[in-house]
């Protein structure tokens, strides 16, 4: 039980219990508002019957001809509202959104350690397009893995056919 | 031709200028722009980019001057409007932004880029109706264009906003008749515009043409949001109380999503409508066949939900959408009864759900529901599906799923008020039985990452809040401190878990030692907007436990994010209406204007500037300086008190406290968050209010004390307007600070702000000094008090002598406007009796020795508080607090030992930290007095 709904300013006031998680990045206030003042479709939040944000998806549309696809910018569950299936749900909403703009696929980026959520990613259909190198600054650089969905509208299932090799984070379009 | 070779000519000279300012290499393009400069001295473009250089490189007077010299050409080119556009929200200089536009504009009336570049400009500075009749004339040069269109609508909008009466009678009118006109020729082509339509219905409160909107082939438009016409469709029934067809929608959105929570509620509550009314539908109409009208329907249908979904993965929704249905009935005081009761469905809940984090959080929505007798009879048919609840000696869980269960049990209990009703010993007990639970449950997670929650912390969180209550009850600081050594113990196996720290900062907090703190908030990566809502963690005990250089800091980054956030911001109202996302106009100025007033960043902006008042100055020089460097208005209220905002976020800590328990505790729980949440602001905004008034009263006084003498051209940055004389504002800050002392005597028991104890009275009577040596002689007492041989850490101390401190230093400044007032005169008295050599002796008027007889006590009081803020520093008095016995352990575990070994010398550390920087502080204030001698 569990109400999902577009993401507002406020909701940015009440998110602590999501963002104080280590794995979730908290953004300054232009990264949010430019998601929805463009994008306000692809920003949903969770919330439980207590009113408490449980967790957001937070995402667009980009890419121009057959690269035109579905982008998932952060995923986030609290670690108390965890193991409810709620990821596949926003996740779920959000590839719904996108077969309705018309895409070709959906995309991600995930730290290559991060197994939990590679797991989870792989139970949904996703899979590693290609690996970006050391995508992720921080004490240590750590790898990314770019993960696929193929949608409806690429029949042929050609946006996830894997890359052979790695490539840089700077080679990304 | 020839004029495009020259713009040719022009960009590829400008590019190594953009070059080197896209790589931050401003030093090297102020060289590219000189050069350029050398051969084109009049190209404004370059101008501008050096400008633009100039200011990155801090040099803003070089950067205004050529600023100026080309705005007052009024350039009419594109690259050099945009790059002035950049150098001016750089600046915030919003308002010259419009200016440039609108000369621009004026020279090249026909230019599209310009206007909207107009429009853009009029949008950063709110000025709607501007915004309105911009967006007209671009629609005037561009027809075919709808945004320009729409944009004007949107303006008129957001007029309604401002002005309520016009809003109705004139704003929201016009902008439906645009809307109508565009809709009635068929000139609608985006979503976008018909989401404005709908703003503006819905404004209107015209909910049955916004279904026959919705309905209609517009409605076909609105594609983004999934199901979005269906649940507006759904909200407006229930806004038009048209139950029977809200009814049958929300029905519908249920099978569609049967665990959305609010399409429950509202399927449930339009249900009991129609039953409450004896709602039927007419016999041989099928129209409302679909509407359900009684709870029974309702249950009826809620079970057919829940052998839909038995073969899918179990939901929630359905499950507790039959709890909320017994709760609607309670609440309208139906008499209806239904098949069910609460207590069952609340086990069979458990049944289901028991192993899940948030069972808990679910129930306790529901508990209310429950009698006393029914509460204990959950826990105890609970207990019984669990085998480690059977037998007296504690049984450990065999596996996560069982331990989660029986932690779900004891959440249930503490909220429930039965750890309440247990006598203290028994608490213990049961403390300890959590704490080896803790324990225990830590094999579990032995394999989970440096990221992940330990999953036995919940036993943790409740043993720590089982001896807060009892600390609460005893007042025996000794539970508090093995509170902390557990949390400190917890927290390094499960490093991530931001409960465990925040709960670990507050007890620190209550015992007066701030250190660790710093470095457990650091550990929480507080940033961007965490400092409006979570910065009141640490931001009230900062300062007040002496902490100055760390409340330098904090308040620092505090005011920093806001002060940035708003320039940020405002280039996203601009970006919502490039992309028509028309809803987010509104929500964006709200949400703006909410972190504006938030009280946390007027609290950041007057405690950081008492703190620099008191620690920057150690000359009255000097603090006259600060009153003019931080263009202190002593007349002007900075915000409204009554427009604050409470951004905190209160809900984040979870105590699972029972909710007659929770009245005006320190731990706020989900239950009755809100009434104490109320509470708490209007003690908060009570406060600033007293630390604002006290503010500009001292800075009233530095300017009155500067004007005395004749120095009335400083008007401290105030210069525009007509200045009141600030003996008037001064009398009348006073007063005000009188009457708010009246006001807030409910709130003088938490902060005792006004002690009004007769003896007190009394002293105010008396001078000064006096009163700050009783108050003294009344807190001075060591940190470490005996009784009855036991002996324990007086946190109040600490509170006590800063607070102390920092009057001293108030009272310092205002001896320092004394001075300034009264040497003058004295030297001239001097001069004249001199002049009068003849004549009898002219006697010194008392002032001047009264003076001095106040400056003598006040540097005696100034040395007695040095001294007892040097006798609490643990170290200076070489005490071992480990070795005081200051508690005792609750467990015989030599890493419980050597964390609380641990623990003291951080304690000590803080301690220290706290006398040191407080006495270095009154070392400024004794420096200060020196120079006050007449």
């Amino acid at each position: 039980m569990t109400t999902i709904r577009p993401f507002t300013c406020d909701d940015l006031f009440r998110f602590n219990n999501v963002n104080l998680d280590p794995l979730t990045e908290t953004y300054g206030l232009p990264f949010y508002m430019q998601y929805l003042a463009h994008w306000p479709e692809y920003f949903q939040v969770a919330e439980s019957p207590a009113g408490q944000i449980m967790g957001y998806i937070m995402g667009k549309a980009e890419g121009s001809a057959d690269l035109w696809h579905g982008h998932v910018t952060a995923l986030s569950v609290a670690p108390e509202y965890r193991r409810l299936g709620l990821a596949a749900k926003l996740m779920n909403i959000l590839e719904e959104i996108s077969e309705k703009k018309r895409c070709f696929f959906v995309d991600l980026f995930v730290r290559v350690s991060n197994k939990v959520a590679v797991d989870m990613y792989n139970k949904l259909g996703y899979t590693v397009y290609r690996t970006v190198l050391e995508y992720y600054s921080g004490e240590v650089d750590e790898d990314a893995y770019d993960m696929r969905k193929a949608l409806s509208r690429d029949t042929e299932k050609k946006s996830v056919i894997p890359l052979a090799h790695p490539v840089r984070p700077e080679e990304l379009d | 031709m020839a004029s495009r070779s020259h713009v040719d000519v022009n960009e590829r000279r400008l590019r190594p200028i953009y070059d080197c300012l896209d790589n931050g290499n401003n030093k090297k393009a102020v060289q590219e722009a000189d050069k350029v400069l050398k051969k084109q001295k009049d190209l404004q473009c370059a101008k501008i980019l050096k400008a633009l250089a100039l200011l990155r490189l801090g040099r803003h007077d070089d950067s205004s001057n050529l600023l100026d010299e080309v705005h007052a050409q009024h350039p009419v080119d594109e690259a050099t409007l945009q790059a002035m556009c950049i150098c001016y929200r750089e600046t915030y200089k919003l308002e010259a932004i419009v200016d440039m536009y609108e000369n621009a504009h004026k020279l090249k009336p026909d230019n599209e880029e310009i206007l909207s570049a107009l429009f853009m400009a009029y949008v950063r500075m709110g000025n709607y109706k501007k915004q309105q009749q911009t967006a007209m004339s671009l629609h005037r040069l561009q027809p075919q264009k709808n945004p320009y269109y729409f944009w004007a609508i949107m303006s008129i909008v957001m007029q309604s906003h401002t002005d309520k009466r016009l809003a109705a009678t004139m704003f929201l009118p016009l902008a439906d008749r645009m809307t109508k006109k565009y809709v009635e020729e068929g000139k609608i082509n985006a979503e976008a515009e018909v989401q404005l339509y709908l703003i503006i219905l819905e404004l209107m409160g015209k909910y049955e043409e916004t279904l026959n909107l919705l309905k209609g082939p517009l409605g076909e438009k609105l594609t983004s949001e999934l199901l979005y016409q269906e649940t507006c469709e759904a909200e407006l029934y229930t806004k038009l109380e048209r139950w029977p067809e809200a009814n049958a929608a929300y029905k519908r959105l249920i099978k569609e999503y049967p665990d959305h929570w609010i399409n429950w509620q509202n399927y449930i509550s339009s249900c009991i409508k129609l039953e409450s009314t004896d709602w039927t539908p007419l016999e041989n109409d099928d129209s409302y066949s679909e509407v359900h009208y009684t709870s029974d329907m309702a249950l009826t249908f809620i079970q057919e939900i829940l052998t839909w979904q038995a073969d899918n993965r179990l939901l929630r929704g359905p499950y507790l959408a039959r709890l909320e249905l017994i709760k609607v009935l309670r609440q309208t005081g139906s008499n209806k009864s239904i098949s069910v009761s609460a207590l069952p469905l609340m086990i069979e809940y458990y049944e289901l759900f028991g192993d899940k984090f948030c069972c808990v959080e679910d129930l306790t929505i529901f508990t209310d529901l429950l009698s006393e007798e029914e509460g204990k009879q959950l826990i105890d048919t609970l207990s019984e599906t669990l085998d480690m609840c059977k037998t007296s000696d504690i049984t450990f869980a065999s596996n996560v799923k069982q331990m989660q269960r029986h932690v779900t049990i004891c959440k249930l209990k503490r909220h429930l008020g039965i750890f309440h009703q247990q006598p203290i010993e028994q608490r213990l007990v049961l403390t300890k039985e959590f704490l080896s639970r803790h324990q225990h449950g830590l094999d579990f997670g032995k394999d989970l990452l440096a990221t992940d929650v330990q999953f036995s912390d919940s036993y943790l969180l409740l043993a720590v809040h089982l001896l807060v209550d009892i600390w609460e009850e005893t007042e025996d600081t000794k539970y508090l401190w093995q509170g902390i050594v557990q949390l400190e113990k917890g927290m390094k196996k499960s490093i991530s878990n931001f409960q465990i720290k925040v709960l670990l900062m507050r007890l620190y907090c209550i015992m007066g030692v701030y250190g660790p703190c710093h470095t457990l908030y650091e550990s929480l990566e507080v940033k961007h907007i965490m400092n409006d809502t979570l910065g009141h963690t640490i931001f009230n005990h900062i300062g007040r436990l002496g902490h100055f250089m760390a409340a330098c800091a904090t308040y620092g980054s505090m005011l920093k994010f806001f002060a940035v956030n708003h320039k940020e911001t405002a280039e996203y109202l601009i970006a919502s209406y490039k992309y028509g996302s028309f809803n987010k106009i509104n929500e964006f100025v709200k949400f703006r204007n909410r972190l504006q007033n938030s009280i946390q960043y007027i609290s950041a902006q007057v405690e950081s500037m008492l703190l620099d008042m008191g620690m920057e100055t150690s000359k009255h020089q000097k603090t006259e300086l600060m009153v003019s460097y931080m263009a202190l208005a002593p007349d002007k209220e900075r915000t409204p008190y009554e427009d604050l905002c409470d951004n905190r976020d209160l809900s984040l800590m979870r105590a699972w406290a029972c909710p007659v328990k929770v009245s005006m505790q320190i731990i706020f729980d989900l239950c009755n968050i809100k009434e104490a949440e109320e509470y708490s602001f209007k003690e908060e905004k009570a406060w600033i209010q007293v630390r604002d008034l006290s503010l500009r009263i001292l800075g009233a006084c530095v300017i009155l004390g500067q004007h005395s003498v004749g120095n009335i051209n400083n008007r401290n940055g105030v210069d525009h307007e007509k200045v009141r004389p600030m003996n008037e504002v001064l009398e009348d800050l006073i007063k005000q600070f009188k009457d708010h002392l009246t006001n807030i005597q409910d709130f003088s028991k938490p902060y005792k702000v006004n002690s009004k104890d007769d003896e007190q009275e009394e002293k105010l009577k008396s001078c000064v000094p006096n009163i700050l040596e009783g108050l003294l002689s009344k807190h001075r007492c060591s940190l470490v008090q005996s009784d009855n041989d036991k002996k324990c850490v007086n946190p109040k101390v600490l509170e006590n002598l800063v607070f102390l401190t920092e009057t001293l230093s108030h009272v310092v400044i205002l001896t320092g406007v004394c001075h300034r007032i009264l040497k003058p005169l004295k030297s001239s008295f001097n001069k004249k009796s001199k002049k009068k050599k003849d004549a009898a002796p002219v006697a010194m008027p008392s002032i001047f020795e009264n003076y001095n007889h106040h400056l003598t006590s006040l540097e005696t009081v100034a040395k007695d508080l040095h001294q007892a803020v040097l006798d609490i520093d643990p170290v200076f008095l070489s005490i071992d607090l480990s070795n005081l016995s200051l508690t005792e352990p609750l467990t015989v575990d030599e890493e419980d030992a050597a964390i609380e070994k641990d623990m003291w010398k951080k304690v000590e550390k803080s301690y220290q930290v706290s006398a040191w920087e407080v006495t270095e502080f009154l070392h400024n204030k004794m420096q200060y007095l020196n120079d006050l001698k007449l």
